[in-house]
């Protein structure tokens, strides 16, 4: 399988994890290519002891830690505007509660809930140890819903 | 502590984003030829710094070794073996004999010549010298008793030369030409006279 029919496959995936963890569209763009042109290099060294996405999303998430080591994330995600699709209320008050979360709490939400990886799995992507993402799992899954509630 | 109920965050799904694989791909390759042509240019000039020191030196090392082969080097550094300097009336023009070395590949001999108020020789041929350069010159003539040495000087009237004698002739005959390329007289330089 070429590489760039591999990225294409997991684009939408890398791309999604950026826009819902930085919440700026055009950063979100940027860091996905940049974890393409990252995986370009390491692909040489890949030896397909990890499935493919997880491979990628370590890339992905070096990529970001990066980018907010620079300090680009310290504040919550851009708020969608809801006036401009009212038909969409219930996914905007998703994307909105979402996106005023913590950085941290929006990455690790991303990483289970939308991408599908295991706490397991989520954790050695993070670095931690699993116990500890569980932790993390259990707090950013609870601002969600305390956000949800306390949306009008 | 158990965990939250897992949420279901499908509504998140973003639009398709334009292409970032192409893009990256692309970005990918432009960087590797331009990492190639820069390393390549980088190891060209590396190179060529390395030849021209390494050239460099091996010139120097040449020149050094020329100089220290030469028989002006060997005279100033073994100084002459000779204890008499003796001076030849040459036509015009005196010679004086101011050191001798034996080497061994000959005699080496460091001279003045003057032209007493007479530009001599016009020097350039093969076996000849421009005294006042301090060339060294080889003998016209050589042998096993004797050998024959021109002296040409281009236009001054006085200098100095360095003759090489290759063997160890007894006796050498020592020529002198004015600038026309005339003779102006030889000499026999015995080399028991002016030894010690």
């Amino acid at each position: 399988m070429r590489l760039e029919d591999v990225f294409r496959d997991h684009q939408r995936s890398v791309y999604a994890y950026f826009l819902r963890s930085t919440g700026r569209p055009d950063v979100a763009e940027e860091l996905t290519q940049e974890t393409f042109f990252r995986a370009c290099a390491a692909a040489l060294r890949y030896r397909g002891d990890a499935p493919v996405v997880a491979w990628l999303f370590g890339i992905a998430r070096r990529v970001l830690l990066e980018s907010s080591r620079k300090g680009l994330f310290d504040h919550h995600a851009e708020v969608p505007d809801a006036s401009a699709e009212p038909d969409l209320a219930q996914k905007l008050d998703l994307e909105h509660a979402f996106a005023q979360l913590a950085f941290q709490d929006r990455e690790t939400l991303m990483l289970v809930d939308y991408l599908g990886f295991t706490p397991t799995e989520a954790a050695e992507l993070a670095g931690i140890e699993a116990g500890a993402f569980r932790v993390r799992l259990h707090r950013a899954r609870r601002n969600l819903r305390d956000r949800l509630k306390e949306t009008p | 502590m158990t965990d939250e109920e897992p949420l279901d965050l499908g509504a998140l799904e973003p639009p398709e984003p334009t292409d970032q694989a192409r893009a990256a791909i692309l970005r990918f390759r432009w960087r590797v030829v331009f990492v190639t042509v820069v390393s390549i240019v980088a190891v060209a000039f590396a190179a060529m710094g390395v030849a021209t020191v390494y050239f460099g030196q091996r010139h120097d090392i040449s020149m050094l070794r020329d100089w220290v082969a030469g028989p002006e080097s060997q005279i100033a550094i073994s100084g002459g073996s000779n204890c008499k300097t003796p001076t030849y009336k040459v036509g015009y023009a005196d010679v004086t004999v101011l050191q001798v070395l034996r080497h061994t590949n000959g005699w080496l001999l460091h001279m003045v010549v003057q032209g007493n108020g007479h530009a001599l020789g016009t020097g350039g041929e093969p076996g000849s010298a421009d005294v006042s350069r301090r060339a060294s010159i080889l003998p016209l003539v050589t042998g096993a008793t004797s050998a024959r040495v021109r002296i040409q000087d281009p236009g001054w009237d006085a200098g100095e030369a360095y003759v090489v004698v290759p063997g160890t002739p007894d006796q050498f005959q020592l020529q002198l030409n004015d600038p026309s390329g005339a003779e102006v007289g030889t000499i026999a330089v015995n080399m028991a006279d002016v030894m010690c």
